[in-house]
């Protein structure tokens, strides 16, 4: 095998020719050896019969070539790639620019992984409480914090949310219709808040204030009473009630007008002094 | 890469250097090598391109008039010479006729295009070996055909 790997006889050549000599030859330089002139002229033949002749559409194959470099640049590809990367496959292939994502910074990181969860709990929590949804207990004090910043919201209002005076609205209701057994539509009413303190037996906090109702109660009737006696009749029994009406509150007065309309004056004297003094006055 | 283009025959020269021009701007992302290895990938396009055109001839056989027809065909001044040249160039096209087509490219891509073993190997896609023998075998072809006195150069 010759230096350049052909059979030697295979070319009909000096198994010691070089590469250098064919290389040379080839190349269209003067060869250093005349073995192959009949080689040497069939190359330079051929170099002649194919001369080197401008193109006539060289402009045109130009043109050609940028515009497919500004299709590829369109499509976001790069033309040619940097110098750097020519000698070695490129790490990656462009294709359209796109957002790259920055890396956060780890405080940012773990300040975000913290605060997320919190920030979730009271979006959350904050819709409940717009809603009303919350605790009795919870919904009270968010909306009291609200309010404090201006915002309203359910569960601020006391009276709206007490369970036992909600129980007391449906008693007066109650005794509203016994009210309307009564005599007439105006003492309804009134007796109809007396009755509210009636009702309110359950509530610890008014009891002193419903008794008072009661004794209101008893005037009214006492009052119809007094009516009655106003009517005509001028028995003691009717005087007595009025004076201890008139000992009691002061809504006794009308009766005691009444009374010393219809009785003595020593009646209405014995009402300034005293339940006692009237009865002994009788 | 025209000459040798021309070389081989190709029928329209102009419209396979201009797409193989195309082709090198379109695929020169894809190419990894030194200016050396430009050389030889430039040319296995301008070959793929003739041999793709002459596949389309086969399919779709049209006789039109080349550029060289038209624009250089006609004497230009010494007609003696220009019929020693064309008398050369038939002699020179038959010697090459009697070659094979790897042969034929091997020769063609090292005398017209001026390129280097390494350089042919990449644009026919062979190894260095495999191009030195068919040089050699080539060249030895040739060499016997003149002999024989066929052909007179």
């Amino acid at each position: 095998m010759s230096p350049s790997d052909v059979p030697p006889d295979e070319m009909g050549l000096d198994p010691n020719a070089t590469d250098d000599a064919l290389e040379r030859m080839l190349s269209g330089q003067a060869p250093t050896t005349d073995e192959w002139p009949e080689l040497a002229r069939f190359v330079e033949d051929l170099r002649e019969a194919v001369p080197a002749r401008p193109l006539a559409s060289e402009d045109l194959h130009v043109a050609a070539m940028v515009e497919t470099s500004h299709l590829i640049a369109d499509n976001g590809d790069p033309v040619v790639r940097p110098v750097s990367n020519a000698d070695a496959p490129a790490p990656q292939v462009s294709r359209l620019p796109k957002l790259r994502r920055k890396p956060m910074k780890r405080s940012t990181r773990t300040l975000v992984r913290v605060l997320a969860p919190i920030a979730a709990v009271l979006t959350v929590m904050g819709s409940m409480a717009v809603a009303g949804a919350l605790p009795h207990t919870v919904q009270k004090a968010v909306s009291h914090t609200a309010g404090i910043v201006g915002l309203n919201l359910p569960g601020d209002d006391e009276s709206t949310d007490v369970p036992g005076q909600d129980d007391q609205g449906e008693n007066a209701d109650d005794q509203g219709d016994n009210n309307n057994q009564g005599d007439s539509s105006t003492k309804d009413t009134a007796v109809t808040t007396n009755d509210q303190g009636d009702q309110g037996e359950s509530s610890d906090t008014q009891t002193s204030a419903d008794d008072q109702g009661e004794n209101d109660d008893s005037q009214g009737d006492n009052n119809n009473q007094g009516e009655d006696t106003q009517s005509g009749d001028t028995s003691g029994g009717d005087s007595q009630s009025g004076d201890t009406q008139s000992g009691d509150t002061s809504g006794g007065g009308d009766s005691q007008s009444g009374d010393s309309q219809s009785g003595s004056g020593d009646t209405q004297s014995g009402d300034t002094s005293g339940g006692g003094d009237s009865q002994g006055g009788d | 890469m025209e000459r040798y283009l021309r070389a081989r025959r190709v029928p329209d020269v102009e419209d396979v250097v201009g797409e193989t021009f195309v082709n090198v701007v379109r695929s020169i992302d894809g190419f990894e090598g030194n200016e050396t290895a430009f050389r030889g990938w430039v040319f296995a396009i301008a070959r793929n391109r003739a041999t793709d055109e002459r596949r389309r001839l086969i399919r779709h056989p049209s006789a039109p008039a080349s550029i060289e027809e038209l624009d250089g065909g006609g004497p230009r001044g010494d007609v003696e010479n220009e019929a020693m040249e064309g008398l050369a160039t038939d002699r020179i096209g038959r010697l090459l006729d009697t070659l094979t087509a790897d042969q034929r490219d091997v020769l063609l891509l090292r005398i017209i295009g001026g390129l280097t073993i390494d350089q042919v190997a990449a644009a026919v896609g062979r190894n260095a070996g495999a191009v030195k023998m068919l040089q050699a075998r080539g060249l030895a072809a040739i060499r016997r055909e003149i002999e024989r006195g066929a052909v007179t150069l």
